[in-house]
């Protein structure tokens, strides 16, 4: 993994066809945590809080300063449909400097905090330790998209 | 499946950034059902047309 990459856990993928996850209305998060549990790609049902197998919540840096308990939500999200590929996208992330902001940050989890069971739905490498206190952070999104799902 | 963001991009990297949600954002617009969330994705992409003028402006300027 390189410092940027979304990876999509291999439940979302079932998860999506079971009905779990409307990203076009329900409101979707980035939840950053430490490395005390290294996401993978074949993490067993993740999420944001209990009632799965790998719970992320429990690693959250410390909320303060600019970064809220659960994390900055991404904004105007969609789902839209072209060429064949079921694009998701949404706003970037933007987390102000501030000395109380977290440090420690390793990864971002993206969830559905709308979901009952706060399913995650996948991971960004954060090139951590990052120390959200020292500067400004974001994260721009891939220019085609969050993901991508085509008929390949 | 997976995709590959960047983290603090500088203005240069955010160009392909911004043409790219530009792109989604009026895909997303042309079929929102939703008023009000087709309101905040106007608002988005005419913010990011903005950016995209702005650093134009500035390459016409060197």
């Amino acid at each position: 993994m390189a410092t940027g990459d979304v990876i999509f856990f291999d439940q979302y993928l079932k998860d999506v066809q079971d009905g779990v996850h409307n990203q076009s209305s329900d409101t979707i998060k980035l939840g950053i945590v430490t490395n005390a549990t290294v996401p993978a790609v074949t993490t067993a049902d993740p999420r944001w809080g209990a009632g799965g197998t790998t719970n992320f919540s429990s690693n959250e840096v410390t909320p303060g300063g600019n970064y809220s308990t659960g994390g900055p939500t991404i904004g105007t999200t969609a789902v839209t449909l072209s060429g064949g590929a079921a694009v998701f996208d949404g706003d970037d992330i933007s987390i102000t400097q501030n000395a109380s902001n977290p440090s420690g940050a390793y990864w971002g989890i993206i969830y559905n905090d709308t979901a009952t069971g706060k399913n995650a739905i996948g991971y960004v490498e954060l090139g951590g330790p990052v120390d959200l206190s020292a500067g400004d952070f974001s994260i721009a999104w891939n220019a085609s998209g969050i993901s991508s799902m085509d008929q390949a | 499946m997976r995709s590959k963001s960047t983290l603090n991009p500088t203005s240069a990297q955010m160009i392909d950034r911004h043409v790219g949600r530009v792109q989604t954002l009026s895909l997303a617009i042309e079929q929102c059902k939703d008023d009000a969330k087709k309101a905040a994705m106007i608002t988005e992409r005419e913010r990011r047309m903005n950016e995209i003028k702005a650093y134009k402006a500035t390459l016409d300027a060197l």
